[in-house]
């Protein structure tokens, strides 16, 4: 008897069989009650804002207005032909036609229908390394530029989604 | 031109990485780290006001079931368990919103660990479309932030295998050790209890339980009871006593569960009538899916 409990997915505790079932009822459920959509959507703008304004103090860089700001990094502009091809504008067109409409299908349907995924860089930036601005105390040895120049070149809209456009 | 996908439904997966796993340095890496991917503090004291530690083990419950549904990889329930309470120890937040942050925490860990994710049409459709799809996008991202990104969090999980291949333990048995050591960490991310603990001391405490459990110290002593400890502290540098506390607090857990779970069933066997939110709550409350119907 042993055994056959030892071989199976049960789980023994202090020499006792425990044998795990399934629970029967459905998963698809709702656990609190109804949710306040209005309230959700205020929370996440408020919590959103926040978020946006600490990156802003960190990196002393407007985020909404695509600026840097006063602070201990320095900004730098770049031209756009001076920054990984993948930061540039592109216009990416998906379809081309290849994903015709399906055989049969209404003239409605427009098989030259194309998708534009635009990729904006308004402007580019690199901070300046720290080391030529900053006493060589070391204080701010953590600001290396890798990360704001990272942070040099974001999508124009990312903030300011809101409808169902994105997804 | 006609493309033919040869694609099998089936998920693949990498083989267990020689160089990864037979390299003391990344157990030693991983011991290093994990610490930094705790929860900040206990936030039932000191942070939410409208969750209680009850709700914590509702969502949790709901969530191990989602994933279990969905077949997901094992890791994905622990690690969406350790990004809901680093939110929750940094953001008040409000009862009716909790099963939107721990679908939105599987969506995230699955993304993290699997080649096929859990979709956000699918999550809202567990949550009995309580919350949409743009909602749970929406909070993807305030997530995200609240934890900085960081999200390869170490998991109990990332310890088994570092564990395992350094006890001696039958060739044979080693599936079915795997898998009791598995339910044990998801077992432990249900309770709050053990949040605040290193992952890699309830990785060692859940091997302990599963070992003694399965009663295999019958051929080599150095599985017996204090023998395995110290051998298990020793893998993971962790306190013998600390380790011994942690695998007695695992296997305390599992009989409270197992005693919940029987109540649970004689309710059950009562005649069936129309069942109200309240009661199902409670139902749902108060024991982790893998525990749910017991019978001893």
């Amino acid at each position: 008897m042993a055994m056959t409990s030892t071989e199976s997915d049960g789980l023994r505790v202090g020499g006792e069989d425990v044998d795990v079932k399934r629970r029967s009822g459905p998963v698809r459920r709702n656990l609190f009650g109804p949710v306040d959509h209005q309230q959700l959507q205020q929370d996440f703008q408020r919590l959103l804002c926040m978020s946006v304004e600490v990156a802003n103090k960190r990196w002393n860089f407007d985020f909404q207005r695509d600026r840097p700001a006063q602070g201990c990094i320095e900004w730098e502009e770049l031209r756009c032909q001076d920054v990984p091809a993948f930061y540039r504008n592109c216009v990416v067109k998906s379809g081309l036609g290849h994903r015709a409409a399906a055989p049969g299908g209404g003239a409605a349907v427009s098989s030259q229908r194309q998708e534009y995924l635009e990729i904006t860089a308004m402007e580019t930036y690199r901070s300046c390394k720290p080391e030529k601005r900053v006493a060589p105390s070391g204080a701010l040895k953590r600001k290396q530029a890798t990360i704001p120049d990272f942070f040099a070149v974001k999508k124009k809209r990312s903030l300011q989604y809101k409808g169902p456009s994105r997804q | 031109m006609e493309l033919l996908c040869l694609e099998m439904d089936t998920v693949l997966r990498a083989r267990p990485d020689p160089n990864l796993l037979y390299d003391d340095r990344v157990l030693q890496s991983l011991l290093t780290i994990e610490e930094r991917f705790l929860p900040q503090c206990s936030y039932f004291k000191c942070v939410q006001k409208d969750i209680q530690p009850f709700m914590r083990r509702m969502v949790a419950t709901w969530m191990l079931e989602v994933c279990e549904e969905q077949k997901c990889e094992e890791e994905v329930f622990p690690l969406a368990m350790n990004y809901l309470d680093r939110f929750l120890a940094v953001v008040r937040t409000r009862k009716c919103n909790l099963q939107l942050l721990g679908a939105v925490c599987m969506f995230l860990a699955s993304k993290l660990k699997e080649t096929r994710p859990l979709t956000a049409e699918k999550l809202c459709i567990y949550t009995d479309n309580s919350i949409k799809p743009q909602e749970l996008l929406e909070w993807e991202l305030v997530v995200l932030g609240k934890l900085k990104w960081n999200l390869a969090a170490v998991t109990p999980n990332d310890f088994i295998e570092h564990i395992m291949r350094k006890l001696p333990l039958p060739k044979e048995k080693l599936t079915l050790i795997r898998k009791h050591v598995q339910t044990f960490i998801a077992l432990c991310a249900t309770d709050f209890n053990f949040a605040m603990y290193p992952p890699s001391m309830i990785a060692t405490g859940s091997f302990g339980a599963a070992i003694c459990g399965l009663q295999l110290d019958d051929g080599d002593q150095s599985l017996l009871g204090d023998n395995l400890t110290d051998l298990l502290a020793k893998i993971t540098n962790t306190e013998v006593d600390c380790l011994k506390a942690c695998q007695e607090q695992i296997e305390r857990v599992l009989v409270s569960s197992l005693r919940e779970g029987r109540q649970q069933q004689q309710q059950h066997q009562e005649p069936a009538g129309p069942r109200n939110k309240a009661l199902d709550e409670l139902d749902q409350s108060s024991t982790p899916t893998d525990v749910r119907d017991i019978n001893l």
